[in-house]
């Protein structure tokens, strides 16, 4: 005869039973605090205005944009900390350093003009051909391409491990030690941070009608008439779309020297018809950005508007209408907020 | 009691199989019954519709682009991003698992993601594809103007070319069919071909408007196709067909969680009527329970054993019986209850009994806690297990019998023993009778029976009282169990019978008798010891009977007569004495009884005569007479004294004799008293024992003498010794009344008993009478005239008158003178005569010595 079974095993099963009942009624609310947004611009209002303001408020969290600014300026995590992100994408510099191309950690130049870092997070894609399409994604290319950061990943995150205080952060942030993900998300949080709103133009779309001067508005209205702004339009006055390079006129032909990274798209897609296709580049703050285009073959901005119309509208400008959209395009100049009223 | 299930394979395999397997099910139906998470339909649900939501809005964005109603591409960026976020948010899901990984989904799935891909391409080319022709529309006429303008104004063909130009490449905007495309490709041809004949202020603008044409051309071709991808207007929006994949499967999921959880609800169903029904029998159970449980509490112990023999459980008769609480008993074996008495071969015997019977009863000596053994009744049966091959439990009960059994001892002590005595009665004798005499006819063995009757008990039991009576039997039992062996038999069959069997006394007739004859007499000569009885001392004496018997040559009632017969010999020869049974005796038994009879009636018959036979003195002259009772029997003739008087004696006949000699020889006296020969004559009459105890003796004697008239002192009463001393007081007391009347007393037979000397002196006796066997052996027995000669000189030296009887030689009568006795009776002077005779006899006078007569 079996004897019958302890009287705790049964108290024991009953516990258990309540147990697994109390989990089932209580679901365990999401907590993953790594909310990635891969939204990039918010969407557009209703309004056809071609170009439209920087939003003011971008409802980033304030303590991942202060962990990316300090892993954004942290020279340690290249390779022989030699340099950091703000190092090429210099923020005070108009978000980029002013090179024609900047030099990496390990010596090695750029094959391509460094692109603004400041409403960087407002783009499409990133980099001149738009081979990523995040900011997230930019940093994994950049951490280890030798020609800049010439890192690896384990080796950013040992020395971030290493770091106390960056130890203390992640746990705060992300509950968990400094790892790739949360690192990526960090350093574009900040990134995405970077928009130069209240820019004269800006406050002149957003209703301040005496924002622009008479030259300054003349200069717009040029660039809408001569179609500039069938390219350079949107939020980020370009950084939207993809267009050839050299449309009426063959502009590698005539520049010569043709390498590589004049191939554009074509590069990573292999697609005949993207040749010379390049990522629209966004003209906010283009009066920082010296220089021009993405074998910085335009010193000035004067020069740009000239080759630009040429070769994308066949129009050769005068220099009273090249003056005027140069007058233009410095109204497309923003102001940083810094760390104030993120 | 059976469990909730009869059936034992099915009990082994509920506990290892059943319940196990029933949980599973129950876990199983549970799952299956799961809804789809509502919260993950929703979301994937959602995620379909804003993907479709998205694809709508991106072909109308495309569209109002096209239409030029657009200019600011941020929107359909933002779209075409929300359409591959939702893409990859539905990888996500499959993932997940809240699509169902089938073929059908994951080729739909990639089917999307590719169509997804295409779109984010057809968009990217689009975006371009728009803002060249946006440009190329707007520089067009400009540039086309430019031309014309440079053209000589007779040139009407270069004119209506460049129209042309410009009309169809503005008609590519709406219609891209081939029909305007070939024409203006062609148109483009002929204006390149004329080109180099334009001026050259007109060649740049021309130039330019055909790369303008050529733009739109080319891209304006390409946007059908890229509209086509973008719009869904032609084609089903995307992610349509993954949503009715998706929700036919959800569908399908709900119907069958739906079944599941009827399933389940069934199987609720029937556990609640298994649990109600399970309930109610349980209530059986437990009313069976009860009821066991009353069963178990009874008044008689239960304990059961497991196998081991370990005490499982108890009730609470247990403890009351056998003094152990069960917390004391359980866990021990029932060896803890041995009260050591029984043989070592008890227990194991018992325990095989159960081992082969599963039964065993039977009585069984225990021990309580406190020391104290009692007799138990116990019954202790096996309990096998369901398939009758294991024993699986002993349950013994057991109560107290020795109350019952004292009570069946008593009882057997009742049936078979005498209260009084604690002797065996007639019926155990009987019983041990037959048994010898069986054990006899394997051994030939001789036994006997001893019948043992007390002397003059009844006396006793009514002078001094049945308790008296009483004692004087237990002290006689307890001597006679002391004169026996072991194995040999005292019993009291009533009243003051005894019966005493002995046993294996040998082959030989003679031995046996001899054996017999030395048992009576050790036991003759214990009885006769004194008594003390309470604080009355007595003496008796016992008459003994011997009757030998070998096997069953002779019934038990006949054995038992015939030593019932030796018996009546023994108390006929004078009692106290010890007579085998002989066939003889029976005739003289048959004989004693007829004379019995006749005695009876004598005295009516008046067949009793007075004999005289004359005392002298030592001058030879007459003294008086000793009166002899005769009787004279019609056929017998005369028959002697020695014959009927102690007949009389057992009969009682002799107080109405013994009042008739008194009566007879008073008036002799009186009668007498004229005839001179006579009158100084004392008549001596012998009173039996019997008539001197009767209480009114005395005043018989005195009516007597009042009426005969006779002078008291002319009689005297012989006694004899054991008379008198049987009851010193009340003689001594009698015999002064009566000495105060005048009468005088003589005690006859002196020598024989067992007189002490003090008591002679308290006693009024005139006379001793020397018993006739002293007087016999004078001369030849020295020492009896030494005791004839002391006698005399007592006798002169306490002034009493010693007369010797039976005196038949001139030497015994020599020596009586010399010896100084003073009177002498017997055959040498007369015969005891008739009265006749004897008055005649002493008429004619002269006692001469030769004067013997026949």
């Amino acid at each position: 005869m079996a004897r019958k079974p302890a009287g705790w095993v049964l108290v024991l099963s009953g516990l258990i039973l309540c147990l697994l009942v109390l989990i089932f009624w209580y679901e365990d609310p999401d907590r993953s605090p790594l909310n990635v947004s891969s939204a990039l611009a918010a969407e557009p209002a209703g309004r056809q205005e071609p170009i439209t303001p920087i939003p003011l408020d971008l409802k980033l969290d304030a303590r991942k944009v202060a962990l990316g600014k300090r892993m954004f300026h942290d020279p340690q995590l290249s390779h022989g900390s030699k340099l950091s992100c703000a190092h090429c994408h210099n923020l005070a510099k108009g978000g980029m350093d002013g090179l024609p191309r900047s030099v990496g950690a390990t010596g090695k130049e750029f094959n391509v003009n460094t692109p603004t870092v400041f409403n960087s997070g407002l783009n499409f894609r990133q980099f001149w051909d738009g081979r990523v399409a995040t900011l997230e994604d930019h940093i994994d290319f950049h951490s280890k391409n030798p020609c800049d950061m010439g890192s690896t990943w384990d080796e950013v995150i040992v020395t971030l491990n290493s770091d106390a205080s960056y130890r203390r952060d992640f746990e705060a942030i992300y509950l968990e030690a400094p790892n790739k993900t949360a690192v990526k998300d960090a350093v574009a949080t900040f990134e995405r941070s970077l928009t130069t709103p209240n820019g004269k133009f800006d406050r002149y779309l957003r209703g301040d009608k005496q924002a622009l001067s008479g030259n300054e508005l003349a200069g717009y209205e040029l660039f809408k008439s001569l179609g500039c702004i069938s390219c350079h339009q949107g939020q980020n006055v370009g950084g939207n779309m993809y267009e050839k390079l050299g449309i009426i006129d063959d502009y590698f032909a005539h520049r010569g020297n043709v390498q590589e990274a004049d191939f554009g798209r074509y590069n990573f897609s292999g697609i005949e018809e993207q040749r010379y296709e390049f990522r629209v580049p966004s003209l906010r703050n283009v009066a920082l950005t010296a220089p021009y285009f993405h074998d910085a073959s335009a010193a000035t901005l004067e020069q740009a508007v000239a080759i630009m119309a040429k070769y994308q509208l066949g129009v050769d400008l005068s220099r009273d209408e090249i003056g005027r959209i140069v007058m233009f395009l410095n109204t497309l100049t923003g102001i940083y907020q810094g760390d104030a009223g993120r | 009691m059976s469990g909730l299930l009869e059936n034992r394979i099915v009990n082994k395999y509920l506990r290892k199989l059943v319940f196990p397997g029933v949980a599973v099910c129950l876990l199983f139906l549970f799952i299956r019954a799961q809804p789809v998470d509502p919260d993950t339909h929703n979301e994937l649900a959602r995620d379909l519709r804003e993907l479709q939501k998205s694809d709508i809005e991106l072909g109308e964005a495309v569209l109002q682009h096209h239409y030029k109603m657009l200019h600011n591409y941020d929107r359909v960026v933002a779209v075409m991003q929300r359409i591959q976020s939702l893409s990859a948010a539905l990888a996500q899901h499959y993932q997940n698992g809240s699509l169902p990984d089938t073929p059908e989904i994951r080729n739909e799935l990639s089917a999307l993601q590719q169509q997804i891909e295409r779109k984010a391409y057809a968009l990217d080319e689009f975006k371009s594809g728009n803002a060249l022709i946006k440009n190329s529309l707007i520089y067009l006429p400009r540039t086309v103007n430019d031309a014309v303008m440079q053209l000589p104004s007779g040139d009407k063909a270069g004119h209506e070319q460049f129209e042309l130009l410009l009309r169809y490449a503005l008609l590519m905007v709406v219609n891209q069919d081939d029909t305007t495309q070939n024409i203006l490709k062609e148109a483009i041809d002929m204006i390149d071909r004329a080109i180099p004949g334009l001026t050259v202020a007109a060649r740049e603008p021309a130039k330019l408007a055909l790369k303008h044409t050529r733009i739109i051309v080319e891209n304006e071709g390409n946007m059908q196709g890229l509209l086509g991808q973008l719009s869904s207007l032609r084609t089903s929006h995307v992610g349509s067909g993954l949503e009715r994949l998706y929700l036919d499967h959800y569908n399908e999921r709900q119907h069958s969680a739906t079944r599941y959880r009827a399933l389940l609800f069934l199987a609720a169903i029937l556990m609640l009527v298994y649990a109600i029904y399970a309930y109610y029998r349980m209530k059986g159970k437990e009313q069976q329970l009860r009821i066991a449980a009353t069963a178990f509490e009874t008044q008689e112990g239960i304990l059961i054993t497991g196998l081991d023999h370990r005490i499982i459980r108890v009730n609470s008769a247990f403890t009351r019986l056998s003094g152990y609480s069960a917390e004391e008993a359980v866990g021990r074996t029932p060896e803890m209850l041995k009260s050591g008495l029984h043989d070592e071969n008890f227990y194991p015997g018992m325990w095989e009994a159960i081992a082969s019977e599963k039964y065993w009863q039977g009585e069984v000596s225990s021990r309580r806690k406190n020391g104290e053994v009692y007799l138990a009744w116990l019954t202790t049966t096996a309990v096998v297990s369901d398939d009758g091959n294991r024993v699986t439990h002993y349950v013994s009960v057991f109560s107290d019998i020795t109350m019952r059994k004292q009570a069946e001892d008593q009882i057997h002590q009742l049936a078979f023993y005498d209260p009084l005595t604690k002797l065996p009665n007639r019926r155990l004798l009987v019983d041990r009778l037959r048994h010898a005499m069986t054990a006899g006819t394997r051994k030939l063995d001789h036994g006997a029976i001893l019948f043992i009757d007390l002397d003059n008990f009844k006396i006793l039991n009514d002078t001094k009282g049945h308790d008296v009576g009483d004692l004087l039997l237990i002290d006689t039992a307890r001597r006679l169990q002391e004169c026996v062996r072991g194995g040999d038999t005292v019993a009291r069959l009533g009243g003051d019978e005894f019966i005493v069997m002995l046993d294996e006394l040998g082959g030989e007739r003679d031995h046996a008798a001899a054996q017999a004859r030395a048992v009576g007499e050790k036991i003759r000569s214990s009885l006769g010891q004194p008594y003390l009885l309470g604080e009355i001392e007595h003496h008796s004496s016992c008459s003994i009977g011997i009757s030998l018997f070998r096997d069953h040559e002779i019934t038990v009632d006949d054995l038992l007569k015939r030593s019932d017969t030796a018996m009546y010999e023994a108390k006929a020869a004078g009692r106290n004495a010890l007579r085998f049974f002989d066939p003889s005796m029976q005739a003289a038994l048959e004989n004693r009884s007829m004379l019995e009879a006749d005695l009876r009636q004598a005295l009516s018959r008046q067949q009793f005569i007075l004999y005289f036979q004359i005392q002298l003195n030592s001058s030879a002259q007459p003294i008086g007479a000793e009166v002899l009772l005769r009787w004279l029997h019609s056929e017998r003739g005369l028959v002697a004294p020695g014959e009927f008087i102690n007949l009389a004696e057992d009969t009682g006949l002799i107080l109405p004799l013994g009042l008739w000699v008194l009566q007879t020889a008073c008036a002799q006296i009186k009668a007498w008293e004229t005839n001179p020969l006579m009158r100084e004559l004392q008549l001596s009459i012998n009173v039996s024992a019997r008539q001197f105890y009767q209480p009114n003796f005395v005043s018989q004697v005195r009516d007597v003498l009042m009426m005969t008239g006779a002078a008291p002192n002319r009689l005297k009463i012989e006694l004899t010794e054991s008379v008198v001393l049987d009851n010193i007081n009340d003689t001594i007391s009698k015999m002064h009344d009566l000495k105060q009347l005048g009468v005088r007393f003589s005690m006859d037979d002196f020598g024989t008993g067992y007189s002490s000397l003090s008591y002679l002196t308290q006693l009024p006796l005139n006379q001793l009478k020397i018993d006739r066997s002293f007087v016999r052996n004078i001369g030849t027995k020295s020492t009896d005239a030494v005791i004839v000669q002391t006698i005399i000189g007592m006798g002169i030296s306490l002034g009493m008158e010693v007369i010797a009887e039976g005196v038949e030689t001139e030497e015994q009568l020599d020596f009586l003178k010399h010896a100084g006795c003073m009177a002498y009776q017997g055959y040498l002077f007369s015969k005891p005569l008739p009265l006749q005779e004897f008055e005649n006899m002493l008429l004619v006078g002269g006692f001469a010595r030769d004067q013997a007569e026949a």
